[in-house]
């Protein structure tokens, strides 16, 4: 029963998917033939037009980046690198070609030293993308429900016992994969990182064009977007100093 | 007191008076046309001491200041005056048209500072033929008409320098050659300041020979012999105007000189024409050479090229193909032509990485003639291949700027395929190198990771299976499930359970009614039918009661049951207790009836017990 439903709502999702994806799948498939033979530029206008058809994947933003990087266009390789990295946190290749990219940026910032827990915690949560962890989330959430059926109506007690444990076990991990899943889904819905795309930015004190210079950032540097207030952003960077610039400085992540 | 010292003073100064009245003048000409060369003299009659001439902002230095002294011995009736007369003497070159005010100088004689008469020197505009502008290269003679002593002087001698070429491009080979123009013999030269060239590679084409290339030219009807002293070749190495440092000459000329002569005989008889006149030391000086350096084009530049100009080829050579490992193999690649050999940077040789490549050994082997420079550049490799296979080593490209042509040309060497065999065990033992140990990878260049190819797993922006309706459904099944199965597993449970119930309200009824007939008998005194129907009882009672079939009754049996059930210990005695009596009661002497009412009583206490404990 479960699996019949379950089957049959994949195989719908396939359908649906395979028929609208047919087209940009072979726009990309071209992208990709003319990234193959060097014609970057070529390449990047596919990408685009598949992206402006409103598909999206971690694939994508990374060919595109890679693209950007080729044609030397330093800024708009990381911002792609980042939206891949936001649906694809764990991949290897983007964060190795992101820290390529980055290593071409003037500002060198001196990053926050983040305490050990957090490091850990981003490490875990980077370990799968939304969809992963929520997949991951509901099997918990089976797993746990046989574990408390089993628990519930067995008369073993050794029984009792494991299932118990495991079931706890199984709680607290569905617990987390949620919690991932619902911080990850904030993180691309929300939009709170940029990428600078001025050449060389002076960040305000205040939003207003004639306030207090507080420093000078370049091209390709990342911020967080802490505030919004009419043409300017609030910004924060890497090590940890605070201030606005103006809205088209930057490009939202 | 007072008076002695004024008799020293006085003593002093008349003393000095008598020596010597001291006259120090400074003398030039004018007026000077604008770019001419003049002489500037400042004269002593003394022998000085810390002579300080005067800033010459206006003027442009062309030597000085240089000295010379003259002496001379008068014995007129037996008293002897001796003369000395000192001359500080710049060659000066008029810049721009104006008057100028020459400052003047000072010396010290003997303590006593003297100070010069300043002059005033008037510049008219030039008018072009008596003297050259210093940017070029070839300059007129002196004017005759304007030719004053001083300009005697310089035009028994002087030096040009001449460049074959004024707008060269970046690196193109210049000549320069320093001429010497002279009318009168010349006894001795020196270059006193060679010529040097800011921003210029130079090297030098004289070479060894004392041997001046000499010959006679006419410059305004005069004749003039002219060596060729100096020669150099130079190579601009940056683009603009890049004027060159002049060279300074020391001759030794002998002229003759009517003016000057004085009647003393003994003069005379020293500079007559037997000695061929007096020997006079000149400085000379050439005029800056001005080069206008042209960029090489840039549109068509190769990426080999490195800065070679002039005319060039290549050839590689290598001393074997096929060789064992840890073998060295010579790669010799040779440069030559013409221009800036010297300058040709090493190659950059791209030898596979598994080939141990030392620095090559650079052999220049540079011919220098009158016509400029010429060589061969050589580097040697030397190659050591470390793991066996087939390599290739990638031609060289060798570009370079062929003036004459105007236009980039490129050489390239053939290609060279390298088989590396394995080595004798032995052979290769002997080397340390590499006998099994591991090595590092080496990373030879770093570039971002290839795009993902294939399926890019595609899916409409913006749309997440996290709290989508599919998400909340497959949580929902499994909840659904759990639900449905808790219910059903309830259901199965309670109606379980109700048998069992009916069958324990059966044991009771059961008991009791077995009681009841046990109690009839009783009363009737048919003790036989009344321990039956007692036992009957029990037995039954503990068969509904515990769900055990008749046939598997025994006592060892509702022991376990009782005791699985956690049935205390005194009920389980009491129940085989009573069991046993109505086995053995029939038989038993004594009261009958009292014993019947006491295992019956018994019997309904224990039963009721049980249920209390089971409930």
């Amino acid at each position: 029963m479960k699996y019949k439903i379950l089957i049959s709502g994949i195989l719908f999702y396939m359908l649906l998917s395979g028929l609208s994806a047919q087209q940009p799948a072979q726009v990309a498939d071209s992208a990709n033939t003319a990234y193959k033979q060097g014609e970057y530029h070529m390449a990047l206008k596919f990408y685009d037009s598949v992206y402006h058809m409103g598909y999206h994947s971690a694939a994508l933003y990374y060919n595109m980046a890679n693209s950007y990087f080729k044609t030397d266009r330093i800024p708009r390789a990381i911002l792609f690198y980042e939206r891949a990295l936001k649906l694809d946190p764990g991949n290897e290749d983007i964060r190795k070609n992101l820290q390529m990219a980055r290593q071409l940026t003037l500002d060198k910032i001196e990053k926050v030293p983040e305490l050990f827990y957090q490091r850990w915690w981003k490490n875990l949560m980077s370990q799968a993308s939304v969809d992963e962890w929520s997949i991951a989330g509901i099997v918990a959430f089976s797993l746990f429900l046989a574990m408390l059926a089993f628990f519930l109506l067995s008369g073993r007690i050794w029984i009792k016992k494991i299932t118990f444990y495991t079931g706890l076990l199984v709680f607290v991990f569905m617990i987390l994969s949620f919690v991932f899943a619902a911080k990850q889904h904030n993180n691309l819905v929300q939009e709170q990182d940029a990428i600078i795309f001025n050449p060389s930015v002076t960040v305000k004190s205040s939003p207003d064009q004639n306030s207090v210079d507080l420093f000078v950032i370049h091209e390709g540097t990342k911020v967080y977007i802490l505030d919004r207030l009419g043409s300017w952003y609030e910004i924060k960077i890497d090590n940890g100093s605070v201030g606005w610039i103006p809205q088209d400085a930057a490009e939202v992540i | 007191m007072k008076s002695v010292y004024f008799i020293i003073i006085l003593l002093h100064t008349v003393l000095l008076t008598a020596a010597q009245d001291v006259t120090f003048e400074a003398d030039t000409k004018s007026p000077v046309r604008e770019g001419e060369r003049f002489r500037l003299k400042f004269s002593i009659n003394a022998r000085g001491e810390n002579f300080t001439p005067p800033e010459l902002p206006d003027f442009r230095v062309l030597s000085g200041p240089s000295r010379s002294s003259r002496s001379s011995m008068q014995i007129i009736n037996g008293k002897v005056t001796r003369s000395v007369n000192y001359e500080y003497y710049y060659t000066l070159q008029a810049k721009e048209a104006g008057e100028y005010t020459i400052q003047p100088a000072t010396i010290e004689v003997e303590g006593e500072k003297y100070q010069t008469n300043s002059v005033i020197v008037k510049v008219l505009k030039g008018s072009g033929s008596a003297q050259a502008s210093p940017g070029q290269s070839t300059r007129s003679a002196p004017d005759t008409e304007e030719e004053s002593v001083q300009e005697a002087d310089e035009a028994f001698a002087f030096l040009r320098a001449e460049a074959d070429k004024t707008n060269p491009y970046l690196g193109e080979q210049v000549v320069v050659t320093y001429k010497l123009y002279y009318r009168v013999n010349i006894s001795d030269y020196g270059i006193t300041q060679s010529p040097s060239y800011p921003g210029c590679w130079s090297q030098d084409l004289t070479g060894d020979s004392r041997q001046a290339p000499q010959y006679t030219e006419t410059i305004n009807g005069k004749q003039y012999r002219v060596a060729e002293i100096h020669k150099e070749a130079i190579f601009p190495q940056r683009s603009g105007k890049i004027v060159t440092k002049p060279m300074e000459f020391q001759i030794l000329a002998r002229v003759q000189d009517n003016s000057t002569r004085s009647r003393d005989p003994f003069e005379s008889f020293f500079n007559d024409s037997f000695f061929g006149g007096r020997t006079v030391r000149r400085n000379l000086t050439s005029e800056p050479v001005e080069l206008q350096v042209k960029p090489l084009p840039q549109g068509s530049k190769p990426i080999a090229f490195s800065g070679a100009v002039g005319d060039f080829s290549i050839s590689s050579e290598i001393d074997k193909t096929e060789v064992i490992i840890n073998d060295a193999i010579n790669l010799t690649l040779k440069i030559r032509g013409q221009g800036n050999v010297k300058l040709v940077d090493p190659p950059t040789m791209q030898f596979p990485p598994d080939f141990e490549v030392y620095d090559p050994e650079i052999n220049t082997d540079i011919r220098t003639s009158q016509a400029g420079v010429a060589g061969t550049k050589e580097f040697k490799y030397l190659i050591i291949p470390r793991v066996p296979g087939n390599y290739d080593i990638d031609p060289f490209t060798f570009a370079y700027f062929n003036i004459e042509e105007g236009r980039y040309k490129t050489h390239t060497t053939p290609k060279y395929q390298i088989k590396v065999n394995k080595g004798d065990a032995e052979a290769s033992e002997g080397i340390s190198v590499r006998s099994g140990s591991k090595k590092d990878i080496q990373y030879l260049g770093e570039d971002i990771r290839y795009i993902r190819t294939g399926d890019l797993n595609l899916r409409p922006t913006g749309v997440f299976f996290f709290r989508s309706n599919a998400f909340y459904l497959y949580i929902a099944i499994p909840l659904v499930l759990f639900i449905l199965l808790m219910i059903v597993v309830k259901k199965v449970r309670s109606s379980k359970h109700n048998i069992a119930l009916q069958k324990e309200r059966k044991a009771t009824r059961f008991a009791r009614k077995r009681l009841k007939k046990s109690r009839t008998y009783a009363d009737k005194g048919d003790t036989d039918a009344f321990y039956d129907e007692l036992s009957e009882a029990i037995w039954g009672y503990l068969s509904y009661k515990f769900d055990i079939s008749l046939a598997n009754l025994s006592f060892e049996v509702v022991r376990e049951k009782l005791s699985e059930k956690h049935v205390d210990e005194p009920i389980i005695e009491e129940f085989t207790d009573i069991l046993e009596a109505c086995e053995y009661a029939r038989f038993a002497p004594g009261d009958k009836d009292k014993r019947m009412q006491e295992i019956y009583n018994r019997a309904k206490a224990v039963i009721i017990k049980t249920e209390k404990e089971l409930k």
